[in-house]
């Protein structure tokens, strides 16, 4: 392992802590407001480690990619999200089948879990293990924000949560994907996020409000 | 397709008399290897569904053309074609993957004759028992098939026939038992023959023909093939069990057979009975094979081998007879039929050649191969196992009672629908079948006569083939002594007849007396219900009829004004074996249907805990 490596492995060890409590908050957070401000936060810090990573790497790409994280998931989606819930003039409390004190226990279990899970494989790709296990994490926490909560706005953020961690995974054991698979991802996420705020659209319209779990009267 | 299926039998009787392997190998198109090639135990099949499937569509040429409109007829012939064509294909297989392509192809194409016939409810709901049974029995063969991989490591037929001699016993008795039910359910034995009396009577009827005469045999062919050729054998019990599933088939079939009067009905029922003479004498093969006795299995195998072939022969005779009494009458009730020998003599003839061939009559080719059962069941006594001793040779009671029974049921057959008087107008009004039809069925009573009186020349290849199947050193004499003797019994009864219609006496022509009462009316005539009573009575309990008497008005019991009786068979096995077993497949559908909730939530957390599983059995693992 070179010393280049090794430095870049530590910077992402150090803001891997800021990525659980982040994940953390997420599982607590009643407001959906909070919940995308987290996202943005997150979103945040992972562009920073792509910029550290581009540094030590010496790679002019890699700063492309945290400025479109930036662009995209700090300052972008978010603001889509709050034009969003102005339009949707929704209630702005989070429903939530499990409650926050509950979220923060299964959260705190999700990131022993993502530890425990990726100690063995760590070692044999050169990733530093806290980057790869808080990827993991992110993923587990972002399906499951889509699995307790109600609301298809906060299923759209968990997916983004998800997804974030898809792409830190990749990050940690790659150090960098080409330019052109990472643009690709991002058109990914957005498309995807247009889809999603179509149908929450549509989903209103039908049925006046964005409580999925009524969606179970379409079953034949 | 005439010239298709002849080209078919000349190049089989080709490659047989010069007992060389042809092969065909378009596995280069193909994932999979899919391979054909003829073995004699193939080509045996290859000859049988030639010769049958030839009559069958020359009957075809004129019935279809009477029976359907242009458009359906052209559907008719290109199934029918794709049908038989897949039929050789099975047989011609010499891979796995080949055979079940074929097979599959086979039971899709029969189904597809039977919906040109009509598609109402009722017979799309026995056509859905008829597929759904099919495809149980299809799925039993591929798991035999995927039972052989690991062993074999290649689903050809050779590298399956390598690794069948050395398979570990648990492996070989769950091949069997897949083999057995699959092809059983296919075969039809009872109890897995619930599709065969519902499937049969709705298709139109050459493909009945070909359907009971041909595709049956496929399966039994199927058998034999896991069975003989790639297991070789087994422990007795196989042998026991083969036995045991022949003779209820054979026994209960016939017994169904008698209590029906829809003749296509009847003549599934006795398809299923043949299948059991067949399993009967498969089984004895089996036995003999585990106790070491080859050339007494040569025997049985021969006898079964060659019943398939006579059964292929008189059940589609019986079945294109049926073809021609419906064409001209547009019945096929007994009840409704009569006197029809006076009207349609050819077809009456050749019906009653079938009739006597299916009872295994001598001089008829029922005969021969029913004999080489029995006899092989008679030698069951020279064997040293105890068991074995006692059990065979109490079996031909068995076979003597299905044969018994099987007479009485075309005595009725014949009778009721044949002599006497017609018993409606359709009857009344019969007229002979047109000469295709005529040529199709007197070609194979032909093959059932040949086969009946010069049985020497088709026992010699199906004695050396079962002899090459089951190892046995030499030829059964049992073979050579019958071959021998037919032929001077032929000449015997014909020298006879010859004799007795030289010194008959004038014929003295009188009215029939009518008891005294004044003229003859068909209702005076024994029925086929009041024909079969007496059987039906003798054994009651296997049919538990639901009789119903009504008596109308109910005030008058001496002196009704009508009385009308039914009695209906019921079918215990639907009530007793099948219903329960749907029953619980469906409510073990309706508690899986729980999962299926209908909420995103709860699929994504089947997602998510199907990843948290994952990542922790990768923890637990590394």
């Amino acid at each position: 392992m070179g010393i280049l490596e090794t430095t870049a492995g530590k910077v992402l060890s150090a803001y891997s802590v800021f990525l659980f409590l982040t994940v953390l908050a997420q599982a607590a957070a009643r407001r959906f407001s909070t919940n995308v401000l987290l996202f943005s936060l997150q979103s945040a810090i992972i562009a920073i480690q792509v910029a550290v990573i581009g540094y030590h790497e010496k790679l002019v790409e890699a700063y492309v990619v945290a400025a479109l994280i930036v662009l995209l998931k700090v300052v972008g989606i978010p603001y889509a999200f709050f034009r969003l819930i102005e339009k949707l003039q929704s209630p702005r409390e989070v429903i939530s089948a499990t409650s926050a004190a509950e979220s923060v226990f299964v959260a705190v279990g999700i990131i022993c879990l993502s530890y425990a899970a990726v100690r063995s494989y760590a070692s044999g790709v050169h990733a530093p293990e806290d980057s790869l296990a808080a990827s993991v994490a992110l993923i587990l926490t972002g399906a499951f924000l889509m699995v307790s909560r109600r609301k298809a706005l906060v299923q759209m953020i968990g997916l983004l949560v998800l997804e974030n961690g898809i792409f830190l995974a990749a990050l940690t054991t790659t150090f960098g994907m080409p330019l052109i698979i990472e643009i690709g991802i991002f058109f990914d996420v957005l498309i995807g996020l247009l889809l999603m705020g179509l149908f929450v659209f549509r989903i209103r319209d039908t049925f006046d409000h964005l409580d999925v779990s009524k969606l179970r009267k379409l079953r034949g | 397709m005439a010239v298709a299926t002849l080209a078919g039998c000349g190049a089989s009787g080709h490659s047989l008399l010069n007992s060389e392997v042809r092969k065909l190998n378009p596995s280069l198109l193909t994932p999979f290897p899919f391979t054909f090639s003829l073995d004699p135990l193939g080509l045996f099949f290859l000859i049988l569904i030639c010769t049958v499937s030839l009559p069958v569509a020359l009957f075809s040429v004129s019935y279809v053309k009477r029976h359907y409109s242009a458009a359906r007829q052209k559907w008719l012939w290109a199934l029918l074609f794709l049908f038989v064509t897949s039929m050789a294909g099975v047989v011609a297989a010499s891979s796995g993957f080949a055979f079940l392509v074929c097979w599959e192809i086979m039971s899709l194409a029969s189904a597809g004759l039977i919906l040109i016939e009509g598609s109402s409810g009722d017979r799309r709901h026995n056509l859905f028992i008829y597929l759904l049974m099919t495809h149980a029995a299809t799925a039993a063969v591929i798991a035999a098939f995927l039972v052989f991989l690991p062993h074999s490591h290649s689903l050809d037929f050779a590298a399956i026939r390598a690794a069948g001699a050395t398979l570990p016993p648990g492996v070989r008795i769950a091949l069997f038992l897949l083999a057995f039910a699959g092809f059983g359910t296919k075969a039809g034995i009872i109890p897995l023959h619930l599709w065969l009396p519902r499937a049969h009577p709705i298709a139109p009827s050459p493909v009945s023909a070909l359907m009971s005469g041909v595709m049956l045999k496929i399966a039994v062919y199927g058998f034999v093939r896991f069975a003989f050729d790639f297991l070789v054998g087994g422990p007795a019990w196989f042998g026991y069990l083969v036995l045991v599933a022949g003779a209820v088939s054979g026994l209960l079939g016939v017994l169904y057979a008698i209590a029906e009067h829809d003749l296509k009905r009847l003549l599934a029922y006795h398809s299923v009975e043949n299948i059991g003479i067949i399993y009967l004498g498969l089984g004895a093969s089996l036995v003999f094979m585990a106790h070491g006795a080859r050339v007494w299995a040569a025997l049985a195998l021969a006898g079964a081998l060659l019943h398939t072939l006579n059964h292929a022969l008189f059940k589609s005779l019986l079945f294109l007879g049926t073809g021609a009494i419906a064409d001209s009458t547009h019945t096929v009730d007994l009840e409704k039929l009569g006197g029809l020998q006076r009207r349609m003599p050819v077809t009456g003839a050749v019906f009653l050649i079938g009739c006597c061939s299916i009872i295994g009559l001598p001089l008829f080719n029922g005969f021969i191969s029913e004999w080489m059962i029995f006899r092989s069941f008679l030698g069951g006594s020279t064997l040293t196992n105890s068991i074995a001793q006692t059990l065979l040779p109490l079996i031909v009671g068995v076979l003597a009672l299905i044969g018994g029974l099987a007479a009485a049921c075309f005595v009725k057959v014949f009778g009721v629908a044949f002599l006497g008087r017609p018993r409606s107008q359709e009857a009344e009004h019969a007229s002979e079948a047109p000469l295709a039809m005529r040529a199709g069925m007197m070609l194979l009573a032909a093959g059932c006569m040949v086969i009946g009186i010069w049985p020497g020349a088709f026992l010699r290849p199906i004695v050396s083939l079962a002899q090459s199947l089951v190892g046995a050193p030499a030829a059964p004499p049992e073979t050579l002594l019958i071959a021998r003797v037919i032929p001077w019994v032929a000449a015997a009864f014909l020298a006879l007849l010859a004799v007795v219609s030289v010194l008959k006496r004038a014929k003295r022509q009188t009215p029939t007396w009518a008891c005294g009462l004044p003229g003859l009316t068909s209702r005076m005539q024994y029925t086929s219900t009041s024909f079969s009573k007496p059987i039906r009575f003798v054994f009651g309990r296997v049919y538990k009829a639901d009789r119903k008497l009504e008596v109308l008005p109910e005030d008058q019991p001496y002196f009704p004004a009508s009385i009308s009786y039914h009695s209906v068979r019921t079918t215990s096995y639907e009530r007793f074996l099948y219903r329960p077993f749907v029953d619980g497949v469906v409510a073990a559908a309706n508690q899986l249907r729980r999962l299926q909730t209908g909420n995103i939530q709860v699929y994504l957390l089947y997602i998510v805990m199907t990843l948290v599983s994952l990542l922790l059995y990768l923890r637990l693992a590394g």
